[in-house]
């Protein structure tokens, strides 16, 4: 059972950095990695391109434009059951990430070791409507 | 008597002399008038009785001759006769004065005599014997008549003289006695007036005399003489206000002294406040710069943490993919020749070496970015009840066995000098456990360097805490006998990144974090004194 796993982060290099921590689940076919650098690409229609549509969402909560945490509440008004993993640098802003239903808080820098555990444990989730 | 000028006095005792002599002078004056008055009647008596005397002898003189005249009727006889009355004349006029009823009488009867006689002459010159006896007895009558006068002129004026001279010598015995009371008397009046005028000039003089003196010595609380209306008086009056304008210099001198007492105190207390403002202006500059400093700290951090971690992810990454890659090439390489394959094999040491570097030192940046975001970080730590003593007890233990596990030969002495009766206080126990380990790493890194560079056997590295309660504060003190910190460098002390030790052994933000806490977190105060070559002593001061 393949998984997307769409990452928003506006740091270009963390495509590249995920793409490469992800690489042996990726050849594997366990997870299919998508990025988008703003939340306002992740919300444009990611239904119609993302496969496999079981789905997770990382977002960074720091980015300039819409950040991440706005985008947690847009995504859960639109798909409330899709769950959301936000990544931050502090721990500051974990409690609104909590109220507006966050899976999974993850700090920064990420351990990918722990981020996989975390990854695995989520529930099946949700395919957006 | 001190209502009397002591001038008017003088002049009054003068005076009173001066009368006392006029008086007594008159009174011997006219003692010694009435004396030489006294001789001059006495002498006039004396030549009364001369007089007496001679009218006598004159009238022996008339009467012979009248006789002898009026018998022989001799012309020269009767000249005789007529001298010796003429002389007895005189002598008669002489007495007349003093005896003018005897004078009268003996010129009566003398005149009577005189014409007897020219009768008997006639009568005898008629020859008539007989009448001319007859008248002649007649005559005699007369003679004794005149005779017994002249005798008792004479006893009388005698008398009289005598009388006269025995007055003279009582009167004289009185005066002299009177003189020699008067003198006396006006000796002991006028000894006793001196006396008192003298003594009533001296004794306040002298009392005056010595208020002086004593206030010249300062003694202000000397009784004065009580003003008067003599000169003493006035000048006892002219002390008392100099006495009194002395008190009065004496208690502005006083007041003086207070008030430069006072402005002295006011200026202390301006300057102490001076110092303690211009302290407290360092201390906010200096905050203000660790603030400051804080910030761009954060801002650095911050900054570098993102591209940090894609440094050292991707360093951990290109490791795993050079050993895939090792892997998967093995074959290849094997299959090349020695050379080139000791060359392929040491180019992938080499890069397995580099990335061993690079993950090696992005780590030590990564530490001492955590650092520099703790930093930042700022109050967060939860505040507790604390015992104080037992945190500092726990730190010491947890920095001395960490630096043991660092380094076995690791040894110093750790001396506690903790106040028992040290009360809890409320704290962010995490945050000052990390300040404690800071400045017990710090006193073990100075204590340890200075016996290696010292190489004295004998020097015992050592590192004391104390504990002390203020009551509103609590003290805690670390002391170290190590190298010591250069007066130079102290400033830069708390500032983030300073650090004397070599690279990589500190990040230079131990004692900026443990500034932070204290100052900020706990709104205490941390100070450092030390002697280079000697010790260090931090002291911390937390309010309760």
């Amino acid at each position: 059972m393949s998984v997307s796993i769409l990452v928003v982060d506006d740091e270009p290099d963390v495509a590249e950095l995920f793409r490469q921590r992800f690489r042996r689940e990726a050849r594997q076919g366990a997870y299919v990695l998508h990025f988008y650098y703003s939340a306002e690409g992740a919300l444009a229609k990611p239904d119609d391109r993302i496969r496999p549509e079981l789905i997770r969402i990382l977002s960074d909560i720091n980015m300039p434009g819409m950040d991440g945490l706005a985008l947690l509440r847009e995504i859960k008004r639109r798909w409330p059951d899709l769950p959301v993993m936000m990544v931050t640098g502090g721990d500051e802003r974990r409690r609104s990430a909590d109220e507006y239903g966050a899976a999974a808080f993850i700090t920064k820098p990420v351990d990918f070791n722990l981020l996989k555990e975390q990854l695995r444990q989520l529930p099946s989730g949700a395919r957006p409507q | 008597m001190p209502f009397v000028s002591i001038r008017s006095r003088l002049i009054f005792l003068a005076a009173l002399l001066l009368a006392i002599l006029a008086v007594a002078s008159a009174l011997l004056s006219g003692q010694l008038i009435r004396a030489s008055d006294d001789l001059a009647e006495q002498a006039k008596l004396v030549s009364i009785v001369k007089n007496a005397n001679s009218a006598s002898k004159h009238f022996g003189d008339l009467k012979y001759w009248i006789t002898d005249s009026a018998k022989t009727l001799f012309v020269r006889s009767q000249q005789n006769a007529d001298a010796a009355k003429a002389r007895l004349d005189l002598d008669l006029k002489a007495i007349a004065p003093v005896d003018p009823a005897g004078v009268a009488a003996i010129g009566g009867e003398v005149d009577t005599l005189t014409e007897l006689a020219r009768k008997a002459a006639e009568a005898y010159s008629s020859d008539d014997s007989a009448g001319g006896n007859a008248l002649m007895q007649q005559a005699q009558t007369h003679i004794l008549n005149v005779d017994r006068e002249i005798e008792q002129i004479v006893d009388r004026s005698e008398q009289h003289a005598l009388a006269r001279r025995d007055a003279s010598m009582r009167q004289a015995e009185t005066a002299v006695n009177v003189s020699v009371a008067g003198g006396i008397i006006t000796l002991v009046v006028a000894l006793s007036l001196t006396a008192l005028i003298v003594r009533s000039i001296n004794a306040p003089l002298r009392r005056l005399e010595h208020s002086m003196a004593a206030i010249t010595r300062g003694e202000l609380d000397a009784t004065i003489p009580p003003p008067g209306r003599d000169e003493i008086g006035a000048m006892a009056s002219t002390l008392g206000m100099l006495r009194d304008s002395l008190i009065e210099r004496d208690r502005l001198e006083r007041d003086r002294q207070r008030a430069e007492a006072e402005i002295r105190a006011a200026r202390d207390a301006a300057e102490a406040a001076l110092t303690e403002l211009k302290a407290a202006q360092a201390n906010l500059i200096q905050a203000e710069k660790m603030a400051s400093l804080g910030q761009l700290t954060a801002g650095i951090a911050h900054e570098i943490k993102n591209p940090l971690n894609f440094v050292n992810n991707f360093a951990a990454l290109s490791t795993e993919l050079l050993d895939e890659l090792k892997q998967t090439t093995g074959s290849v390489v094997a299959a090349l020749d020695s050379d080139g394959r000791a060359e392929a094999e040491e180019v992938m040491a080499t890069l397995t070496g580099n990335l061993q570097k690079i993950i090696e030192h992005g780590n030590r940046a990564d530490n001492i970015v955590k650092s520099m975001l703790e930093h930042s970080r700022g109050v967060t730590g939860e505040r507790r009840e604390v015992d104080l003593n037992g945190l500092v007890e726990e730190a010491l233990n947890l920095a001395y066995h960490g630096a043991r596990a660092q380094d076995q030969s690791f040894n110093i002495t750790l001396e506690r000098e903790f106040d028992g009766e040290l009360r809890g206080m409320e704290l962010a126990p995490q945050e000052m456990t990390r300040v404690f380990l800071n400045l017990f790493g710090n006193g073990f890194y100075a204590a340890t360097k200075r016996a290696r560079e010292n190489g004295d056997a004998s020097f015992r590295p050592t590192l004391t805490v104390a504990t002390r309660d203020l009551g509103e504060a609590v003290e805690v003190r670390v002391r170290d006998n190590g190298t010591g910190i250069p007066p130079e460098i102290r400033d830069k002390l708390f500032q983030p990144f300073f650090t004397t030790k070599p690279t990589g052994k500190g990040t230079g933000l131990g004692l900026s974090i443990s500034y932070d806490i204290i100052t900020q977190q706990h709104g205490g105060t941390i100070e450092v004194d030390s002697e280079p070559g000697a010790f260090t002593e931090f002291t911390i001061r937390l309010p309760r």
